[in-house]
């Protein structure tokens, strides 16, 4: 089964980014954010593995990005989920687990709280860090 | 303790002798290692060592204070100031910074100049025994550039 | 009696962040029971720089140096990973000649980074002569390194459209008399490392199974040596790669020996593309015509590239300005690492050495 067929039950909106262009084969926007669950798990039967999960901040919202890739052939799939600022997403360790750190990643430079991981820490910015530094809000401190 | 354990340790000391033969030969190669500092290693024509000013025939700077190294430098290490002269257009050098303890000899700077007036030496001894001693200024951006 | 008192619960032994043998500032809290590891916690983060948010009040240009020190020991790699995917974005394509010099730097710089891997490795556990040869051998190609691009380590070399400069006929004598050496010193490594006392220590412990290596995102020699063919130079076929020849070394058990065993085979693959690569290189222009200032047209760009330690992709986002609007670095040592948590229980603390060793990380590159 190929992924666009995976994807036709989800409600999704159809990004424009090619490979040639882009480096995503393929590049979904989720409407609803619990779809990842299922769409992770879909995913996995068919080989996918979760490359690295990452966030933009796009100001008004968060937009997250999951994405996949088949080992045997470059096949790279965006999957994008827009979330507000304080919205919990659900988290992805019961399929990979990698997603700990990744999504560990996030939550350090983004705050984005995943519910289901039992792990979630701040894993790379320093103890008694305040606020989270990649949002465009934050400002570091002139020295 | 059976017979096993006495095997692999009956491999291990072959083993470990063949090594050993294999290292001695070794100590017959000429050495690679330099005595440094006094053996100095041949620096390539293109080091990116510190940084110093190009002069033309006549001595002068070739420098036109156009700024774009001062811009691009993603470290910050140089500053300049310029004076205008009355009477000219053309913008003048007065004092040129660069700070070596900032400087991470990217090379962006030589890349950018539009005229060819800066360029990296292959000095690359610069330590000092005060922070000031780094900053190069106009008149010692050559001295430690020989 | 109160003998109650001298039984030790929970105990802790704090492995680095000043531990030689974890090669940077990297800290695991090992939980012990005697000589036995209980549990343990990598805890990440002393070399953090904050260079993604710091990329966002840079211009692309000056990104660039900055790609050399995250991973200081293969950093032409990871400007290809950054330079390919501004590329992409701008649709340039090198010239022919660029992309073999490109190669050719490559693969030296993956055998000078699985060079130095080994060295430490074979130094952690005990072994010292290794070390020093291997070490011969990649200064070498750090004096190469000198010679063509200006630094030994921190090359910034790679640029858009190209390379800074061209290769020198100097060059290709030092490459040359390094070809002939390295087959020869890599024999007489293995020769003499692999005694009995060598593989007791590396081999049987720190088994990855392939599910973990797709449970665990893992890439580069760390899966290849559990037997999953994984190479982005076959599989996603990047620059020129498809034109050579080569194997991909495989592990079979993916136990510490198999991936010693996968990185010291890829240092002769690397030897044989580089081999390839100069007797074909052409004759031509060695950059395209690139613009002065860079600015991404709006939209996201991901390319990716094998590293000696795995897939690299760099994710970046423009929104038009000269600036990158996001930039980030998908590096492979972050997600190799984060199966050591799972690794370490159950094995004896001299083998905690052994199984990170043979990880291969590299600080700077996780922390970011
Ligand atoms: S070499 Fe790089 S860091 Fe040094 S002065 Fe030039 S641009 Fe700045
Ligand atoms: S870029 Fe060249 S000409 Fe312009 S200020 Fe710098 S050194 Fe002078």
């Amino acid at each position: 089964m190929s992924v666009i067929t995976i994807l036709d039950s989800f409600d999704k909106e159809v990004l424009e980014q090619s490979y040639e262009k882009n480096g995503f084969n393929h590049s979904y926007l989720l409407r609803k954010k619990d779809d990842i669950i299922e769409l992770t798990k879909r995913l996995k039967e068919e080989e996918y593995f979760l490359e690295t999960i990452t966030a933009v901040d796009k100001k008004e919202k968060i937009r997250l990005i999951y994405i996949f890739n088949k080992m045997q052939k470059v096949h790279r799939v965006a999957v994008y989920l827009d979330i507000d600022y304080s919205e919990d997403v659900p988290s992805l360790i019961d399929f990979f687990k990698s997603a700990d750190w990744f999504e560990s990643e996030v939550y350090d430079f983004f705050g984005v709280k995943f519910t289901g991981n039992p792990n979630l820490k701040r894993l790379l910015t320093p103890e008694g860090m305040e606020g989270y530094p990649l949002l465009k809000s934050w400002k570091a401190e002139e020295d | 303790m059976n017979a096993s354990y006495f095997n692999k340790v009956n491999i291990g000391i072959k083993t470990v002798i063949k090594g050993l033969a294999l290292s001695i030969s070794y100590l017959f190669k000429k050495p690679v290692t330099l005595q440094y500092p006094h053996e100095k290693k041949r620096i390539a024509q293109r080091y990116r060592g510190s940084i110093r000013l190009k002069r033309n025939e006549e001595g002068a700077l070739k420098c036109i204070a156009c700024g774009s190294c001062e811009k691009i430098c993603p470290a910050g290490a140089i500053k300049m100031v310029t004076v205008t002269p009355e009477g000219s257009k053309k913008k003048q050098l007065s004092e040129f910074y660069v700070d070596l303890g900032l400087c991470i000899y990217c090379g962006l700077c030589v890349d950018t100049c539009p005229v060819d007036a800066i360029e990296h030496s292959i000095v690359y001894e610069v330590a000092e025994r005060k922070k000031d001693g780094l900053i190069l200024r106009l008149d010692n951006l050559g001295e430690k550039n020989v | 009696m109160d003998t109650e008192k001298h039984v030790l619960k929970d105990f802790y032994v704090n492995m680095g962040p000043q531990h030689p043998s974890t090669h940077g500032v990297l800290r695991i809290v090992l939980k012990v029971d005697g000589e036995k590891v209980m549990s343990s916690e990598t805890v990440l983060g002393y070399a953090h720089r904050g260079v993604e948010k710091m990329a966002e009040s840079k211009t692309y240009i000056q990104m660039m140096p900055v790609m050399d020190r995250f991973d200081y020991v293969s950093s032409m790699l990871f400007e290809w990973a950054y330079v390919g995917c501004m590329e992409k974005a701008l649709g340039i394509t090198p010239p022919e000649r660029a992309e073999y010099i490109r190669v050719i730097m490559a693969e030296l710089n993956r055998i000078a980074s699985h060079l130095l891997w080994a060295g430490a490795f074979l130094l952690d556990l005990g072994a010292f002569t290794p070390f020093l040869w291997l070490f011969d051998a990649r200064e070498r190609i750090m004096d190469m390194f000198e010679e063509v691009t200006g630094q030994r380590m921190t090359n910034n070399y790679f640029k858009i459209g190209g390379v800074a400069d061209d290769l020198t006929p100097e060059f290709f004598k030092m490459l040359d008399e390094f070809l002939n050496m390295i087959r020869k010193r890599m024999a007489d490594t293995e020769t003499l490392i692999e005694s009995i006392i060598f593989l007791e220590r590396v081999k049987d412990i720190g088994f990855i199974s392939k599910e973990d290596v797709i449970n665990y995102s893992l890439t580069g020699p760390v899966a290849r040596g559990s037997g999953v063919n994984y190479d982005l130079r076959k599989n996603e076929p990047y620059s020129i790669y498809t034109r050579f020849d080569f194997e991909i070394p495989l592990g079979e058990k993916g136990d510490c020996y198999d991936r010693y065993k996968v990185r010291m085979r890829e240092v002769i693959q690397s030897v044989r593309i580089i081999e390839q690569a100069v007797s074909a290189i052409p004759e031509g222009p060695f950059a395209e015509k690139a613009p002065k200032i860079v600015k991404l047209p709006e939209g996201e760009y991901y390319f990716a590239v094998e590293t000696s330690r795995g897939l690299l992709g760099v994710y970046l986002v423009s929104d038009g300005s000269a600036n990158p609007y996001r930039f980030k670095l998908r590096d492979p040592a972050f997600s190799n690492l984060s199966i050591l948590d799972t690794m370490l229980p159950g094995n004896k603390i001299s083998d905690v050495v052994a199984i990170l060793g043979s990880i291969d990380v590299v600080i700077p590159e996780i922390d970011r």
